[in-house]
């Protein structure tokens, strides 16, 4: 081993104390990095998976003119081209249709306004997991489906009748009387405060008013998918979207296009985690930087001694430099280590937050939040570890620098 | 400067400034030494003979005067080509013992070879050699912290001959050390003057090391005595 890179080592182990301290405040603040980079992470991928589980789905088709305005009118041109070539294609799982309409909704109590949701309950719940999760009731083609949230509000209970109020397809006030069959326990209470279930065969009819030209076996605003393999959705969607003899103006888009704020998320989590590791990293760098400071003030004699016997100022600069970037780096691999089996114990017994559920409920979290592995960032890390070691080195290198060999060796 | 000499010095003066004005601690020294020479510069504390040892091995600038040491003006190099200088020409041995207290034995010898360049097995070699030259075969892997004062001495004249300079200049080298101590180390080292030919110069006021050199300088009040 070079000689020079040998005694840097020995040098931050004269004191074994003071580094021992420094070398695990380093590894203390990188495994508590790295944990909260993988709580964080976990908390993202489970509120992401959550949404794709309850209300986007992994993939949508609708009409282009749906996507702007969400017109009752703006229904898939040929629904069952679509569905066709998606019961045909191995990585879809399942599929559903929906109508999408927007009403107000009636109690005996209150009113609120709604999203109607009109699906064949059977099919509904093989794509998406809010409707299975259920309060009270089923969820089938008896009745309406309402959240929790929202059946609360308004003060409805199983077997209450309810009123919807929307507008059909030839724009005319149209209201329907239904029972409430079931109360879903959504995770997110954005969703469960607003969208509600009726079974696609009551609504359509009343929907389409007498519309021949759209007497069709099928009508739908949007059908969801999912595949059996979320990595390989780019190319399963690319796939579909080619067999598709006929699309007309109907679109297949992927829950990043549909949901644009999932994926920034995604992104701003990767910035931000690095940012938070940065702050605590900068915070360590003057630990180091105080006590390479230390180190230099104790060994100026030594150091003058070395320039006198013909060590040049460059190679002094670089044993403080090598000194400095060994102490940051001593704590990082059991940083890192540690930080990595604390998240691999927790991802898999989950860390519960019983006492905040309601607040993890708005965000569209449960309660138990599993944080996963980030290996990901390892190298980023090490990579601020190495820059934020050189830029502690750089005053404790250039005070020995300006040592004078004479007058150092003169310190007593 | 004569043809053989290995160190000339000229109208050395060398003035620092003080809170009480200007205090002049080497007046206008001129000396040669020869190669091969076991000389001394001695004469009572503060003197001038370490400022006059430091200027010679270009530690310390000099306030006017010229030294040349083997062919080079030393007073008329960069800051940068001295230090290059010291590390191929000049040993220095310190009063205190001034090892690297990280480094083993012959580490410690090895170091400034390192410095010039040398490859691993060319430094060990060199080094177990010189360790054997001053009597410490068998301590080459032992710490600065394990060995005497006497042996941490002789470390350091291993190390001052490592690079195998001109001239090995020693600062009261045997001002630390015990009567036997200081016998052995100037037996050493006048056996290396002798073996080697390189050229030592002390600087001191120990009697013992006085008798043993073969050139006296003394100096007093910063003049060289006739």
């Amino acid at each position: 081993m070079n000689l020079l890179l040998s005694m840097a080592w020995r040098n931050i182990w004269r004191s074994p104390w003071r580094s021992g301290v420094v070398v695990g405040a380093m590894a203390l603040g990188v495994w508590a990095g790295v944990f909260m980079m993988g709580l964080a992470q976990g908390v993202n991928d489970t509120r992401t998976a959550n949404a794709l589980d309850d209300y986007i789905g992994h993939a949508q088709i609708t009409d282009s003119s749906f996507i702007e305005n969400q017109e009752v009118q703006a229904l898939i041109a040929e629904p069952q081209a679509w569905t066709a070539v998606l019961d045909a294609h191995p990585e879809v799982e399942s599929w559903s249709e929906r109508l999408l309409i927007t009403a107000v909704m009636q109690s005996g109590a209150a009113s609120a306004p709604v999203q109607v949701l009109a699906v064949d309950p059977e099919r509904e719940a093989q794509v998406f997991k809010a409707p299975r999760r259920m309060h009270e009731g089923s969820f089938d083609s008896t009745g309406i489906t309402l959240g929790l949230k929202l059946a609360e509000q308004l003060g409805a209970g199983l077997g209450d009748r309810v009123v919807l109020t929307f507008q059909d397809l030839k724009g005319e006030i149209h209201s329907s009387l239904y029972q409430v069959s079931g109360i879903y326990d959504g995770i997110s209470n954005l969703v469960e405060g607003i969208q509600v279930y009726v079974p696609i065969a009551d609504l359509a009819p009343e929907l389409l008013g007498g519309v021949d030209s759209l007497n069709q076996p099928m009508v739908a605003h949007q059908i969801h998918f999912r595949v059996r393999n979320l990595d390989s959705l780019d190319q399963t969607v690319g796939e579909l979207t080619a067999a598709v003899a006929n699309p007309g103006s109907s679109v297949l888009r992927t829950w990043r296009a549909i949901s644009p704020d999932l994926r920034y998320a995604d992104e701003v989590l990767a910035q931000s985690l690095l940012l938070f590791m940065a702050v605590i990293l900068f915070a360590m760098a003057f630990g180091i930087l105080n006590t390479m400071l230390m180190a230099i003030l104790e060994r100026t004699r030594e150091l003058g001694m070395l320039m006198a016997i013909g060590m040049t100022r460059r190679k002094v600069f670089r044993l403080v430099v090598l000194e400095t970037l060994l102490l940051s780096f001593a704590g990082l691999p059991l940083g890192l280590l540690l930080g990595h089996l604390t998240i691999a114990v927790t991802s898999r017994t989950g860390i519960s937050l019983t006492g905040v559920e309601k607040g993890m409920a708005e965000l569209g979290l449960q309660s138990t939040i599993y944080p996963v592995p980030v290996p990901e960032y390892f190298l980023p890390v090490a990579l601020l570890v190495a820059v934020l070691g050189l830029l502690s080195s750089l005053y404790p290198a250039r005070k020995a620098l300006k040592l004078n060999p004479i007058e150092s060796m003169r310190v007593l | 400067m004569t043809n053989q000499a290995l160190l000339s010095v000229q109208n050395v003066v060398k003035t620092y400034e003080s809170t009480a004005g200007p205090v002049q601690a080497v007046c206008g020294v001129s000396l040669e030494l020869q190669r091969g020479a076991f000389a001394a510069l001695v004469g009572p504390s503060g003197c001038g003979k370490t400022t006059l040892l430091n200027a010679i091995g270009g530690l310390d600038s000099v306030t006017s005067g010229r030294i040349w040491i083997d062919g080079t003006e030393i007073t008329g190099l960069s800051d940068r080509k001295v230090i290059e200088f010291r590390l191929h020409r000049i040993g220095f041995v310190f009063q205190a013992f001034n090892l690297v207290p990280v480094l083993n034995a012959w580490e410690n010898v090895a170091f400034v070879m390192e410095l010039q360049g040398l490859g691993i097995k060319a430094r060990r070699d060199r080094a177990y050699e010189l360790l054997s030259a001053v009597g410490l075969s068998g301590k080459e892997i032992q710490r600065p912290a394990q060995l005497s004062g006497g042996q941490q001495q002789r470390v350091a004249v291993a190390r001052a001959l490592a690079s195998r300079p001109s001239l090995v200049l020693a600062d009261e080298p045997t001002a630390n050390l015990d009567s036997k101590s200081t016998d052995k180390l100037l037996d050493i080292m006048h056996e290396l003057n002798q073996k080697e030919g390189t050229t030592f110069l002390f600087s001191t006021h120990d009697p013992r090391v006085i008798n043993r050199a073969e050139v006296l300088f003394q100096l007093e009040d910063g003049r060289l005595q006739a």
